[in-house]
């Protein structure tokens, strides 16, 4: 397994190079500008791409995905055995954990994340929980272990993701091998990735090569170390011990707005359309409010028609824009469980799961 | 928030202006080449980074690794940045003893939580600093200035609006000293 060139990589994935902002070029990390957030599923070569290590190069006929640990019979499958299962289709959005960390201040050490490492798929796959069936889940199971193609640089630890059991065996966690009907792009993790819809992105590995069953949790670096909240809100720039933080798991409940763009210039008397999405983890969105007038009064906006479990939705609403000058444009979702986009992130040394109140600042000139 | 995002905005905005001149050249120079491969886009290359004391570490230790781009975003203190280190040597970067400090002094000048000071040429950020102390820190608490996020327009309107309340900024020594400003303490 070699690496692909980023250009040779671009071109098997069909990545657009010119449109995602580069915030790392190797390792590969691209962001989708938050303007080309225009459809409920965003298109495969516009869709963001986290990678902690390089891109691995997988010929689909080596390939194999070995189960083994608290399980009755050890599987190794190749990837026509995978597909011989029942295969099923969610839309889900993928969000990184570390979306909006260039907002936090003081600034955190990480990939500086924009808004838009996030997106919505349709993923085609195995449900993971047939596969582990397939090999017995012991009752001792408490943890599925992923581990990808992609090795650590240098003597960094290997990127190994540790699920509770239960999550693993939900009917939704899949095993993904297709991304909006097309075979999984490589940025993306071909031949196959796991797809843990409503949490966040870093749980659903790429290039998937090996489960582990286990009885407890894994003790790498990206599940005691990385991927974690202080246990309650912290001071910004508070240094907190790995023994008083808890994983990050279900991202938050969460809106952008997509347009107008940022410092978009309207006319006063005329009638733009504010649109966005919103979307909270595992619960549905309830509603999106909107402020044309830095937040001083709100109005409802139109949620869009398509929806699924784990997908965004998205909001529209139609400003006429009356009062010349410069306004703030803001947006906050509800879910259905009560939990409300609040005014301020809570800042945490990771830098994860930014979730304040969006703005986006537009001028509205006389006519 | 804002600031931070307006900074991304403005040096993207930058970006795109630069691709879109480099575009608008090959259509003139090279028009009859229209199919020819895409366009690579013109940002800093992997490997850009300031020159300075400590740049040949970074180059040799950590570009083998990284990107500089990722480098580049970051905006930490001196502690965070000797954290970082501190987890890439415990991850194999091989980073010697003798190298850390100017390292770690580079990487906090460079992509520290201040602008750098150190883009300014250096005779010119040594006399505005002299500058700042006796013709401004004479009134102000540095505190004060510090905590101001102005651009070069904003500062030049400060430093004119001061001279007319009585500060002694010599037109020679004007043009130094908001460049100064307007790097150290910035949007």
């Amino acid at each position: 397994m070699g690496l692909g060139s980023p250009r040779e990589l671009f071109a098997q994935g069909g990545l657009s190079k010119d449109q995602l902002i580069v915030r790392s070029a190797r390792p590969q990390d691209l962001e989708t500008p938050a303007h080309l957030l225009t459809s409920w599923i965003t298109p495969n070569e516009l869709f963001y791409v986290r990678s902690h290590f390089y891109t691995p190069a997988i010929r689909e006929a080596e390939w194999t995905l070995r189960v083994d640990g608290e399980v009755d019979a050890s599987l190794t499958l190749t990837f026509d055995t995978v597909r011989q299962f029942a295969s099923k289709t969610i839309a889900a959005t993928l969000e990184c954990a570390g979306n909006g960390r260039s907002f936090h201040d003081p600034p955190v050490a990480g990939v500086q994340w924009g808004k838009g490492a996030v997106g919505t798929a349709r993923w085609t796959g195995v449900p993971l929980a047939e596969v582990l069936r397939k090999a017995g889940i012991k009752p001792s199971a408490r943890y599925v272990w992923f581990d990808g193609a992609d090795v650590g640089v240098g003597t960094a630890p290997d990127f190994i993701r540790s699920l509770p059991i239960e999550k693993a065996m939900h009917q939704d966690t899949l095993l993904a091998y297709e991304m909006n009907g097309e075979r999984l792009p490589t940025p993306h993790g071909f031949p196959l990735r796991a797809i843990v819809p409503g949490w966040e992105g870093a749980y659903s590995m790429k290039w998937l090569t090996h489960i582990t069953v286990s009885d407890r949790n894994h003790d790498g670096a990206f599940v005691q170390a990385a991927y974690r909240l202080p246990r309650w809100p912290v001071s910004p720039g508070t240094l907190v011990s790995p023994a008083d933080t808890v994983p990050v798991t279900e991202l938050s409940v969460k809106s952008i707005v997509t347009e107008p763009g940022a410092d978009s210039v309207i006319h006063a008397g005329g009638s733009v359309t504010i649109a966005g999405f919103a979307w909270s983890g595992e619960a549905q969105i309830r509603r999106v409010d909107l402020s044309t007038d830095n937040g001083r009064t709100w109005s409802s906006a139109r949620l869009g028609r398509d929806q699924a479990p784990y997908a965004w939705r998205r909001f529209e609403f139609v400003w006429r824009a009356m009062e010349p000058g410069s306004h703030v444009v803001l947006s906050r979702a509800t879910d259905a469980r009560g939990r409300i986009q609040p005014v301020v992130a809570e800042w945490n040394p990771g830098g994860y799961l930014w979730n304040a109140i969006d703005q986006v600042r537009v001028h509205v000139s006389p006519q | 928030m804002s600031r931070r995002s307006r900074n991304t905005i403005g040096s993207r905005r930058g970006l795109l202006l630069g691709c879109l001149g480099a575009v608008w050249l090959l259509s003139v120079t090279a028009r009859a080449q229209v199919d020819a491969a895409p366009q690579l886009q013109a940002v800093p290359s992997e490997t850009d980074i300031p020159a300075g004391e400590g740049s040949e570490i970074l180059r040799r230790r950590c570009l083998g690794c990284h990107a500089a781009d990722l480098m580049r975003q970051q905006r930490l203190s001196r502690s965070g940045w000797e954290r970082e280190l501190t987890k890439m040597i415990s991850w194999g970067a091989a980073v010697e003893d003798s190298e850390k400090k100017e390292l770690v002094d580079y990487l906090a000048a460079h992509f520290g939580v201040e602008r750098p000071s150190q883009q300014l040429p250096a005779d010119i950020a040594r006399s505005a600093s002299e500058l700042l102390e006796t013709k401004c820190q004479s009134c102000h608490d540095v505190r004060l200035i510090e905590v101001q996020r102005l651009d070069v327009t904003g500062w030049a309107r400060e430093v004119d609006k001061m001279n007319n309340w009585g500060a002694r900024v010599a037109a020679s020594e004007k043009d130094g000293l908001i460049r100064y400003l307007a790097t150290r303490f910035a949007q």
